[in-house]
This record gives structure tokens, sequence and C-alpha cells, in this order.
């Protein structure tokens, strides 16, 4: 039997260790509030790249750099590569902390905000040390003027990434069509492009005979922005040509529909053999080695009537953030970043940025990717500017109207040029 | 009393900091920035109505000139109808004035170019979208009803019904984005399979973007939470009215037309103003995810434009006029349901 006194005892227990329990939930969080997680290290470097390939290939090499370095420390943020650049860019805005940036095009969106440091100084105290491997000469020199912003250098490439064409030389060999070589003319990938969105045989099964949604201008030598970046230039006869050989290369199914975003992707269709020729980068080649079942070769892009011929092209490397509170050290590690063996490493992304590696890039490609060699005197960089984003969506957003039957070509050109300009003449 | 008054303040105050904090602040911040230019990078700029009128305005290459005419003349006709009252010729003067205003907003529409389409179509595009509203609240209507019913393996239907509201957003998408793939979808593959017709481009095409997107919203809107308020609203009715109107001879259509319907009208006026209100606020995740706003803009909803805006082009201004504007037109359609609803007796 259990007495008065050890039923008190036991309900006494039960709802102390009860209210105990109840407190330590409660303080225990709360604490845990107050005191904060541990503080991040405030003394490592920040880099920011985009996540999947760059993050893959940087990271042995942070890890070999703090071996070497064992008192600098480095913290990677690695960002999905979807918005990329407006993702960094907000986290600049935020004041977060980041050293060093990895840029490729979007280079122009970072620079004309005053958000990079300029490396002209670090770069003339390294060339009077002698040291070669980050002279400016010592760079191929369309892949520096790729980081160069009035006249002021703002990033250090380990690569460029060149725009080349791809074609199934399978779908070409089923269509009848011969198939080109590098000398090719624009009018030849016209009636290629024609010839083989008419064939019937081929369309039964949803062939494109182009991987594009567009041509893209540059094949003609036309650019959206001036080379100043103060005025839109896609205008005269030229321009309203390439926009209804686009219609027309639309409504006779040879090119891609309208590229939502993430809506197609080209390298899958290409390698499922849905696509005859494609617009394919340098960081996209290798997944082509690997996986196509099939004859290809690259292709440079087609000649113009008067011969000439133009190529995008884009650096990829990493900059300076202006903010960076030890400078410094950020220069060591982008140093790291860019050094010859990192140029090798990358280079099955992109085409090293240092000459002293050329030759023995230009060694490695097999015959099908010989037209890479051919590109690099052909490039034009595009201007780089602020508006960069919101040009090109007005852009898009206007071609889209003309494409879709919305106006006409002249319409759309009309209205593109006006509101362009006035984008771009915005303070 | 007095004690009582500051012990309640004292408990409502850590709320009433982060409302303060965290909604009043944030709201009057971007009022505020609305008349500002500012890319988050360099300092703002005061511009004034500059971001209003960019994202409102019009402008006239041809047709100002019948425009001016007309509302001189409307002005004139306005003038005279209220000099000349109880005069034989104010009905003219009245009729002139009407006619020359009509005139001049008609030119307005036609030769009205917007100083920003893309903003207008947005608006539009969100109207567009709204259309589903009515047609999801019916479907939730009818898919209560038959819930309400003892019907076999109704717990499972009203789980699998609720379903839409419990996954996740993104993968939902993405599973729509596979099924509307025009190559290799489902859809298509079905529409050739049993109807031998190509199907359309859906979200590859402007005149199909739309449409698809509205049948999605539709899975989402029939059935989830809305299902839910009816099936509540219907289980809150009392069972003697049907009884009395079964005694009285009402058959089962008459039951549901004169005493479901307006007994669960009060559910429907809030799934209405709350559906107005999220349809305007909507479709950005969805935008997003699928389209990116295109083709041609024809995703775009105002949600879109206003991220578009701040977090694509940096303009942070007109993100914040774009959100004012929406903010005035919920505020407007939600006063009008009110009014429209409060005059009702249920």
């Amino acid at each position: 039997m259990i007495s008065f006194h050890q039923a008190s005892l036991k309900s006494f227990l039960v709802v102390t260790s009860f209210r105990l329990a109840f407190a330590l939930g409660f303080i225990a969080p709360s604490l845990l509030l107050l005191t904060g997680c541990p503080q991040r290290d405030n003394s490592a470097l920040v880099l920011l790249c985009p996540s999947g390939k760059v993050t893959d290939t940087i990271t042995p090499a942070l890890k070999q750099f703090q071996s070497e370095n064992p008192t600098l420390k480095v913290r990677l943020i690695s960002c999905p590569p979807k918005d990329y650049y407006t993702k960094a860019l907000s986290l600049f805005a935020a004041r977060q902390r980041v050293d060093v940036v990895w840029l490729g095009q979007g280079f122009g969106m970072f620079a004309s905000r005053g958000t990079l440091l300029p490396l002209n100084k670090l770069m003339e105290e390294e060339a009077g040390n002698g040291k070669k491997a980050t002279a400016r000469n010592a760079f191929i020199d369309s892949a520096l003027s790729l980081y160069t912003y009035s006249d002021q250098l703002y990033g250090l490439p380990y690569g460029l990434d060149l725009e080349v064409l791809a074609i199934n030389e399978d779908l070409f060999h089923q269509a009848d069509i011969p198939i080109p070589d590098d000398l090719w003319t624009y009018e030849d990938f016209l009636n290629i492009a024609r010839s083989i969105a008419g064939q019937t045989a081929l369309s039964k099964h949803r062939i494109f005979a182009l991987g594009m949604s567009e041509i893209p201008p540059g094949f003609i030598g036309l650019s959206l922005v001036s080379q100043d970046g103060n005025h839109f230039s896609f205008t005269g006869a030229k321009a309203l040509n390439w926009l209804q050989t686009n219609i027309d290369l639309r409504a006779s199914g040879a090119l891609l529909p309208t590229a939502t975003e993430g809506q197609f992707d080209r390298l899958e269709e290409f390698l499922s053999n849905r696509i005859a020729i494609m617009r394919i980068f340098t960081w996209e080649i290798r997944d082509l080695k690997e996986r196509a079942k099939f004859q290809w070769r690259l292709l440079p892009q087609p000649k113009n009537t008067d011969n000439s011929q133009y190529a995008w092209a884009s650096s990829s490397g990493f900059s300076i953030v202006k903010n960076s509170p030890d400078p410094e050290k950020a220069w060591k590690l982008l140093k790291c970043l860019i050094a010859p063996e990192m140029q090798v490493r990358f280079s099955e992304t992109s085409v090293p940025a240092l000459k002293s590696l050329w030759e023995q890039y230009a060694d490695n490609l097999d015959e099908r990717e010989r037209a890479i060699i051919h590109i690099l005197p052909t490039i034009v960089p595009e201007p780089r500017i602020r508006t960069a984003e919101k040009v090109a969506s007005e852009w898009r957003y206007w071609q889209d109207k003309a494409m879709e039957g919305q106006m006409t070509p002249e319409q759309a050109l009309e209205i593109a040029s006006r509101r362009i300009d006035q984008i771009l003449q915005k303070p | 009393m007095k004690e009582r008054g500051t012990t309640v303040l004292l408990f409502l105050t850590p709320n009433l900091v982060g409302f303060l904090l965290f909604t009043i602040g944030p709201i009057f911040f971007s009022i505020l920035l609305s008349f500002f230019a500012w890319d988050l990078f360099s300092s703002p700029t005061f511009v004034g109505l500059d971001n209003f009128t960019d994202l409102l305005g019009l402008e006239f290459s041809t047709g100002s000139g019948v425009i001016f005419t007309s509302l001189i003349v409307g002005g004139v006709a306005f003038i005279s109808a209220c000099a000349l009252k109880g005069k034989p010729a104010v009905r003219v003067a009245w009729g002139s004035c009407v006619a020359a205003f009509a005139v001049a907003f008609t030119a307005v529409a036609v030769y009205g170019i917007p100083t920003s389409p893309k903003f207008w179509q947005s608006i539009g595009n969100t109207l567009f979208l709204l259309i589903g509203l009515p047609v999801g609240m019916l479907g939730s209507l009818f898919l209560a009803v038959l819930l309400n019913e003892k019907i076999f393996a109704g717990r499972f239907f009203r789980l699998t019904f609720f379903l839409p509201s419990i996954v996740g957003g993104v993968g939902i998408f993405l599973l729509w984005k596979w099924i509307f793939n025009p190559y290799y979808g489902p859809l298509n593959t079905a529409l050739q399979v049993t109807l031998g017709i190509t199907g359309p481009a859906w979200f590859e095409a402007s005149a199909w973007a739309k449409p698809a997107m509205l049948i999605m919203n539709f899975w989402s809107q029939i059935g989830g939470g809305n299902m839910i308020l009816y099936l509540a609203a219907l289980q809150s009715i009392n069972p003697s009215l049907y009884e009395a109107a079964q005694v009285d001879g009402a058959n089962a259509l008459k039951r549901f037309f004169h005493i479901t319907l307006p007994m669960v009208s009060p559910t429907s006026a809030f799934i209405l103003i709350m559906g107005i209100i999220n349809g305007f606020q909507g479709g950005f995740d969805a935008a997003y995810v699928i389209t990116g706003g295109g083709p041609a803009g024809s995703t775009t909803t105002v949600n879109y434009f206003i991220f578009e805006s701040a977090f694509k082009h940096f303009e942070m201004g007109r993100a914040s006029a774009a959100s004012v504007i929406l903010f005035v037109i919920v505020l407007g359609i939600s006063w009008i349901n009110w009014k429209f609803f409060a005059s009702r007796n249920y």
C-alpha cells in the first residue's frame, strides 16, 4: 500500500520532471538563439563560382592552394548556374563578402557597375618582378580584351569559350546532302538548312535542320549594340533581311521553336539524332565526344559574301571584387586559379588563354575538332555594357513578336531600335 | 484597466515589432522607392513620377490630332451643356459631349502605344489567368458535393483531390513541363494516338502558352484548399432544410440551386476574393520554372515583371512602382468585391 507521503512525492517528482523538461525545451533553443551558431571565420577569402564543371575543376586546385598556403583559408560559394550573374550581383549589393568571383560573358554587368578591382597596377607590379605567367603578353589578346572595360583590365582568364557549329554527318547522309567543308558560305548554310527542313522523311521524325532558335546575328557581322555601347546597331537592310530569313526558316521548321528558358536541351536533342547542325560551345564538346553515337564534326561559322567571318567568344576567368578587404591575398588566389596547370585542367571546357599552352591544346584536338583552330582569328568581342541583360530581354521580346507574326519585321526593328536606344542612353 | 492595457500591449509587442519591421516598414520603403531610380550599387536618385509614367504612359505617333480635337469639342460641349440648363438644346450638347469623349477615348485606345508594353501585357496576362478562378470554383464545389455524399472510398478521393495543395510547386511545374512537351510529352502523344492530330507547341508558342498555364491552374484550383472549404460549408448546412425541400417535392437539382448554392455563398465570396487577390499576386513560380516569362512575354505576370525589373535588371524604383500599381489594383478590386458582397444578405 502506498502511503500519502509516497504518493505526493511521486506526483511531485512527475510534475517537476515534466516542468524541467518543458523549461529545458524552451531554454535550450533560446540559449542557442541568443548565442548563435559558431561564428564564421571572417579571415577566410571567399570565392564565388558557378556550381557544376567550374566548381568540380577548381575544388582540387583549392585544396592544393590551401596546403601550399596554410595561413590562407578559402571559402567556396558555389552558386547554381541559372541566373548566376544576377545572383552574384545580388550578393554584392547585399554587401556579402566575396573576394574573388568567376566571370564569363556577364563580365560587363559587373565591370560597368564598378564592382570589380582594376588589375592594371597589380599586373604592372608582377611584370616588374619578372613574373611571366601573369604578364599581359602571355595571354591570347582576344582573351584579355574580353576582360577589359574602359581601358582597364578587371579580370584574368583561364580560358576562351568559343562557339563553333557541330554537324551530324549521319543526318546529312540520310538527307543526301554533301557534307560542307570549313570554307562554306552563309548561302551554303541557309541552303543546307532549307534542304534538310524540306525533307519530309526527316520531318516526320521531328528533325530540326538547325539547333538554334535563330541564326546568330554575328554570322553576318551584326551585333545588337555598337562597339562603344551607346546605341542599337541592329538596323538597316541587313538586319531586316536577317529577321525575315529567320521568320521563313521558322515557318519551314528549320529552326527550333522560340527557346523558352530550359525548354529545349539542344545538346540532348543533337545527341538523340534530332538536330543536323547545332551551335556548340567549347564547354559542351567533351560531352559530345563522349556520348555521340554517330559521325560528327565541327565547322567554323560560314563565310559572308565579302569573305568575312565572325565568331562569338567569351572569356572564362576570375576577377577580384572591389570591396574585398584583402585584395593582396585575393590576387594570390586569382593567380593560382589561372595558373598554367589550371588552364590545362580547364582545357576540357575551354581553350587555354595562355599563348604557351595553345600549341599543346591544338595538338590534342582530333581531326573532327580542327575547326576550333580556325575560329580564333575571327573572334569579335561583344560590347561590355551595364544593361546587357535588359537589352537582351527587350530585343528578345520584339524579335519574338515578329517571329510569332504579331507584327511586321520592320515594326519590330523600329520599336526595338527606339526602346533599346532609350535603355542605352539612360544615365 | 490601465494595467490590463499595459499587459496586453506587452504581450502584443513582439508581434507588433515584427509586423512594423518586416511588413509595414518594407511597404513604406517600397512606396518611397517608387519615386527613385536605384540599381542597388549607386545612390538612389529622385525621379518623381517617372517610374509610374514610364509604366503606365502612352505615346502617340499618329492620332494625336483626333484626340486633341475630340477633347476640345467634348470640353466645349460640356460647358455648353452646363450653360444651357433647362433649354431644349441641352440634350444635343450632352450628346455631343459624350460622343466627343467617346471618340477621344477610342482614339487613345487605338493610337496609343504604351511606353512599357511589357507591363501592360503582364497585367493582361494576369487577368487572363484569372479566367480559371470561376471554373476552379465550380469544379471545387462539384467535387465537394460529390465527396459530401457517402461514396465508395470517399476518404481516399478526398486525399487524392487535396494532393495539389500538399505537393511542392517546383516539382509540379516540372511535371507539367514534361506533360506539355510538344515532342515527347504525354499530352501531345495522346492527341496524336487518339485523335490523330498534331498537338500545339504549348509553352513554346505565344498563342498556346497561356492556355497551357490555365489548364495547369485548373488542376491545382479544382480540389485542394477550395474543395475543403466547400466541404466544410456543405457539412454545416442544416439537413432539415433538405428534408423540408424533399417533403415539398424538390428534386436534387432544385435542392442544389435553392439550398446548397445560397448556403455556401459566403464561402464562395471568400474564395472569390482570396482567389482574385492571390491571382494578381501569383504566376511567378510557374513563369520562373517553366517559361521564363516567354515566349514574347506571353506568360509574364505582374509578379514576374516585378521580379525581372528588380533582380534581373536591377531597377528597384521601377519594380517598386509596379508593386504599388499592383497594390492599388488589388485594393480597388477587393474594395469593389467587399461592397458588392456586403450589400447582399445570406
